[in-house]
This record gives structure tokens, C-alpha cells and sequence, in this order.
């Protein structure tokens, strides 16, 4: 390459740089280009969310199945286990609360499920 | 500013895992303005690549912008966005990879039919039945010509000319062409834009017009 052609192409150099910056700032953009943009942001999205998709755990720990009901819990009958459960409540006070609010409607298993879960947790408190 | 290294590469075998914060700053700095304002840089990029012989299209200015934001994204050049915004980053990037095409041209240059070389000239006299694309022939710019075009463009321009011999001259920064040319600020920023407008309407005649028809 001859000096001239050196020269020009260290000139070439710096003019697309500082020329390509000012375009850049407040170039024209054609339509066409705002498209294409607006669709790389797009599957830049998708690759992110792809990303934290990979990163959850593959498989989901083992469901882990209840305890069953106690023999001395079997036997109570329905009014027992209501006065079993009030005064439950009565002992948590205000960090008794229940996800249901019309608990007259609950099976007498459900009951039974609902205080086994308050005692067990009143143990290991 | 500290600056990002573009140029640094990981090993083969070491897996870049970008953090949840690295991610959330790629995510919202890669915005749809950053990524058209980085294609008018790479399309100015393009046509110092195009000078060197190297065929180049819009197509090719895209695909600048899209492996710097894929390889920053897989870690192959590193960004620290403590240190500085994607957008300097891509910059880099993308100045770094097209001045690299750019070498790599000079280096071993390609003679293709329509070039208008002698090389080019002498290929499609043998290959008579191979004919390039006429009007893609008279829009290209010819290796090596480019600075010949600027300057036949900016021939009655003459601050704008004398940016371009302040260059020429050695100098790089504003500061170093302003005090060269003995130039005010104003005339430089205003034969700026003038400048700006002539690279644009070579840039737009050397990259494919298909895309942008």
C-alpha cells in the first residue's frame, strides 16, 4: 500500500468513527430500521426469559403427602372436635387465621386435618 | 470512565453466567434506539470496510450489531456495566470488529467482477459470460477511493476540507483539528454536520439499496 492510501485510509478511519457517533445521537433512522430494532429487542427478551426459564430447577421437589389422621382425632365426634377447635383458637389468639372463613361448611375430616395441622404446629412452637 | 475491554475473550471451557443484575442492565439498556443508533454507526463502519475492497451491504452493518450484542450476551467479549454503559461497549465492540474486517481486506484483498480494478476488469473479459450487476457497479465505492470522493464532494467546502487536512496532518481529537485548522468551535460543528451529510449520501449509495429501497 502506497503512504497516500495509508493516509487516507487513517483519515477514512477517523471520520466513519466520528461521523458513525453523530449519526448515532440523532442519525435518520428509516422505518425499516426501526422494525428490525424494535424486533432484536424483542428476541433479546425472549433470550432473557429463556435464560431464567433454564436456571429453574428441572424437576420439582417431591410433593410430600400429609400425615394421616390420628387415631384419637378419628374418634372424636363433629361437636367435640368444634370445641377442640375453639379453644385452639382461643390459645393462638390473633395468629390463628384461616384461609376459609365459613368453617361450620368443612367435612368433619377437614376439621380434623385443620386441628392436627394447628396442634402439630403448636408442638414444634 | 473505565473502560470495558471488547477485545478480552473468555477461554473456550469457561461458561460466562451473567448475574441477575448484569441481565437486568442488559435488558434495559439494549433498547430499540440503542439498537438503530448503533446500526447508523456500524453503516458508517461499513463504508470505511467497503474502501478496503470488502463487499458490504446493510446487511452486513446488522450483523455487526447483532454479534456485538450476541457476544456480549454469551460472555465472549466482556462488558462490566459498573464500568461503563452497553452502549460504549457496543461501540467498541463494533469499531474494533469492523477495523479488524478492515485489515483483514487489506491484508488479502478480494477481486471480484465489477470492482473495477484492473484484477476485476481482466476477470470479466475472461469470464464473459458472468456480468455483475450494473447499477450496483455505478453505486459502489471503488477500493481505496473513498477520501478522493469525500473531497471531490467537498471541493468547494472549505472548512470541511480543512478538518479533513487536519486529519490528514496527524490530528484526531476536536481539540487537535481546532487548533491545527485554527478553527472556532461553531465552524467546525457546522462543517461537521456538512461532512456528516456527505459520508451519509456515500454510505447510502456503497451499502445495498435493495434493503433500503
Amino acid at each position: 500500500m502506497s503512504k497516500h492510501t495509508d493516509k487516507d485510509s487513517r483519515t477514512l478511519d477517523i471520520i466513519t468513527r466520528e461521523v458513525g457517533l453523530l449519526e448515532m445521537e440523532d442519525g435518520h433512522i428509516t422505518p425499516d430500521d426501526r422494525r428490525w430494532a424494535e424486533g432484536v429487542v424483542e428476541s433479546i427478551k425472549a433470550r432473557v426469559a429463556e435464560h431464567r426459564r433454564n436456571r429453574l430447577p428441572k424437576t420439582l421437589p417431591p410433593i410430600k403427602k400429609a400425615e394421616p389422621i390420628t387415631e384419637r382425632l378419628l374418634a372424636m365426634p363433629r361437636v367435640v372436635l368444634q370445641e377442640l377447635f375453639a379453644s385452639l383458637v382461643k390459645a393462638w389468639g390473633p395468629q390463628a387465621q384461616f384461609a376459609h372463613r365459613h368453617l361450620d361448611t368443612y367435612s368433619d375430616n377437614d376439621l380434623r386435618r385443620l386441628i392436627q395441622t394447628m396442634e402439630t404446629h403448636s408442638k414444634k412452637v | 470512565m473505565t473502560e470495558s475491554n471488547p477485545s478480552e475473550e473468555l477461554e473456550t471451557n469457561e461458561r460466562f453466567t451473567p448475574s441477575e443484575e448484569w441481565i437486568a442492565e442488559y435488558r434495559n439498556q439494549a433498547t430499540a434506539k440503542l439498537i438503530s443508533g448503533l446500526n447508523n454507526f456500524a453503516r458508517n463502519r461499513a463504508l470505511a470496510v467497503a474502501d478496503t475492497g470488502r463487499k458490504v451491504d446493510d446487511y452486513y452493518a446488522r450483523e455487526l450489531v447483532l454479534d456485538a450484542l450476541g457476544d456480549t450476551w454469551l460472555g465472549v467479549v466482556c462488558w462490566d456495566p459498573a464500568k461503563c454503559s452497553l452502549a460504549h461497549h457496543l461501540v467498541r465492540t463494533i469499531e474494533g470488529r469492523s477495523d479488524k474486517h478492515r485489515k483483514q481486506s487489506l491484508r488479502r484483498p478480494h477481486d471480484a467482477l465489477d470492482d473495477g480494478t484492473p484484477a476485476s476488469r481482466a476477470a470479466e473479459v475472461s469470464a464473459s459470460e458472468l456480468r455483475g450487476d450494473g447499477h450496483h457497479a455505478v453505486a459502489r465505492v471503488h477500493t481505496g477511493q473513498t477520501m478522493a470522493q469525500i473531497r471531490a464532494a467537498a471541493a468547494k467546502d472549505k472548512p470541511v476540507l480543512r478538518i479533513i487536512d487536519a486529519y490528514d496532518a496527524g490530528c484526531e481529537t476536536k481539540e487537535e483539528v481546532l487548533a491545527h485548522a485554527h478553527m472556532k468551535s461553531r465552524t467546525y460543528h457546522n462543517a461537521y454536520g456538512r461532512l456528516k451529510r456527505i459520508v451519509r449520501h456515500l454510505t447510502d449509495r456503497t451499502l445495498a439499496t435493495k434493503l433500503r429501497a
